[in-house]
């Protein structure tokens, strides 16, 4: 029983973590119809970032990790800007080729300019509520689980209402299915565009903070690649292109693996989680809340 | 009479394809003009390149005066060019109302969009009915409505309607037809591309008869409606 628990916990965290990450591959797809690869690595850049910020200029957590969700959103939307824009009205296998390269380039950048002997927040940066712990059906529940949970539910709870109530958001979404027409209602759909990017890059900048956090360290310039394909598998298990499904998705994933991990293997705990994405893939090819594009009359 | 809206020898297309080949036309303040012809003849691209969609080789097209060739399609738009598209292109999954709001993205003046859109439920009450219904659970002649209702509230000093009777019954092609009776009586200008061309030039101040890609005929609605040639190719006489 404790031990179910203590998996149970974790695997929370991850899917949390993971939800957050999935939530801009999903995202960008919606608009785009691009899987940006390099999505990975901006969550790589966000944790990275607000270590420098930490370790290098002595700002507290928070600020940092505020510090580095800007600097991320100003990464996407370079991303944007200079790799896929020009490609926009190329096919789109260009465009993902593109974002391959484009995610082996800020991986070799990260490891030009912060070296890649992987790196944690300092101690003394750490909050005390994350290392205080309680007990919990024998085992003990850490400080820094529930503030993972607050705030990847309270990130997520955010963006899903910017997408439903705002303006902003519900321009999003009309880009999302049909830019040509959203252009002609006037919306600049390039400035939407990039505002998603930066929308993703920062929430997944948070998320690269929290694993970094959870697992206590670990920020090295390749820890997006594992994170960036399983969030990309959370986001077509929950129906590439919807929000909420992503979120699912993303709990799902990470829950599969870690209580996979757990219990059973934790050195085929990826490939579970694959195995899980396509199966249920196998059953619904649109994902669990996605949506045939034919059904759109 | 000023021109609100002058197309002069508008040659358009998409890569080297020319679909147009030199259109001229004009529309003046107030007035209802219609663009009939055959499929491919142009009448959609015509639309298109107005609005910036389609990239313009030669030629010019003015709108109250000003140059607005190949202007990016949002600065066209925020000039007063509203387009109705083909296949009323709603955003299926936002809602009545949110479609709506869409339509005066570009608004800024808050109070009078609320205004408009109250004005808008009169003219449609069915859509008032629906306003929290997904877009794309309406039945096809409310779509049509709400996409007529969508480009209304941006205030556009030209309306481009773009087949507004396709695949409507009987029934709803006459109360969309007295709908855009109704608004031009108002003072929107109208340009419409109609398939149905008898309805189109019953209606029209003026006519225009597209033939691959040029204007083959111009004249106003009721004599284009005698033109034996007209009558024969478009309105079914033989």
């Amino acid at each position: 029983m404790e031990e179910f628990v203590a998996h149970l916990l974790n695997a929370c965290t991850l899917g949390a973590i993971y939800a957050l990450i999935a939530v801009g591959y999903t995202m960008v797809y919606g608009i785009i119809k691009l899987i940006n690869f390099a999505h990975g690595e901006i969550y790589m850049t966000g944790a990275m970032l607000a270590w420098w910020f930490v370790t290098s200029l002595g700002a507290p957590l928070l600020l940092a990790t505020a510090m580095s969700m800007a600097g991320c959103a100003l990464v996407g939307a370079l991303l944007d800007r200079v790799a896929y824009r020009p490609l926009r009205k190329s096919g789109r296998l260009a465009a993902l080729i593109t974002a391959l390269g484009m995610s082996l380039s800020l991986q070799t950048l990260a490891q030009l300019v912060f070296g890649a002997r992987p790196k944690a927040f300092p101690d003394e940066s750490i909050p005390p509520f994350f290392t205080s712990g309680w007990k919990v059906f024998g085992t003990t529940l850490y400080g820094k689980d529930v503030a993972i949970w607050a705030a990847a539910a309270a990130s997520m709870a955010g963006l899903d209402l910017l997408v439903r109530r705002t303006r902003t958001g519900k321009a999003m979404r009309a880009c999302s299915m049909d830019p040509a027409m959203a252009a002609l209602m006037g919306i600049e759909v390039n400035r939407v565009i990039t505002l998603t990017f930066m929308i993703g890059s920062s929430l997944a900048a948070v998320a690269g903070v929290l694993y970094a956090l959870k697992v206590g360290g670990n920020i090295e310039p390749r820890m997006g690649y594992y994170a960036g394909l399983l969030a990309f598998a959370a986001a077509v298990l929950g129906g590439i292109g919807n929000l909420r499904g992503a979120m699912l998705g993303g709990l799902l994933i990470g829950m599969t693996q870690a209580l996979f991990a757990g219990f059973v293997s934790s050195q085929y705990d990826f490939a579970f989680a694959f195995a899980v994405m396509i199966l249920v893939i196998l059953v619904r090819p649109f994902g669990l809340l996605g949506q045939p594009e034919a059904q759109r009359a | 009479m000023t021109d609100v809206l002058r197309l002069e020898n508008v040659v358009a297309g998409y890569g080297r394809m020319r679909i147009l080949k030199g259109v001229s036309l004009q529309v003046s303040q107030g007035e209802l003009v219609a663009i009939i012809g055959a499929n491919g003849a142009g009448k959609t691209t015509t639309l298109m390149a107005i609005c910036g969609m389609v990239p313009v080789m030669s030629g010019r097209i003015l709108f109250h005066g000003e140059d607005i060739t190949n202007l990016p399609t949002v600065d066209i738009v925020r000039r007063g060019l509203t387009q109705v598209p083909e296949g009323r292109r709603l955003f299926s999954d936002l809602t009545v109302l949110e479609n709506l709001e869409m339509g005066a993205f570009q608004r800024r003046d808050r109070s009078a969009v609320e205004k408009d859109l109250e004005a808008c439920f009169q003219l449609f009450p069915v859509l008032g009915e629906r306003k929290k219904q997904l877009a794309g659970s309406l039945s096809g002649g409310e779509q049509q409505m709400c996409a007529m209702a969508r480009a209304l509230v941006a205030r556009p000093s030209v309306l481009l309607l773009d087949e507004p009777s396709l695949g409507l019954s009987p029934i709803l092609v006459r109360q969309i037809f007295d709908v855009i009776e109704e608004l031009n009586r108002e003072g929107t200008t109208i340009l419409l591309v109609e398939q149905n061309a008898l309805k189109a030039l019953q209606c029209a101040n003026r006519g225009y008869v597209m033939e691959t890609g040029q204007v083959a005929l111009a004249g106003p609605g009721r004599d284009l409606l005698e033109d034996e040639k007209v009558k024969k190719a478009y309105l079914g006489y033989s």
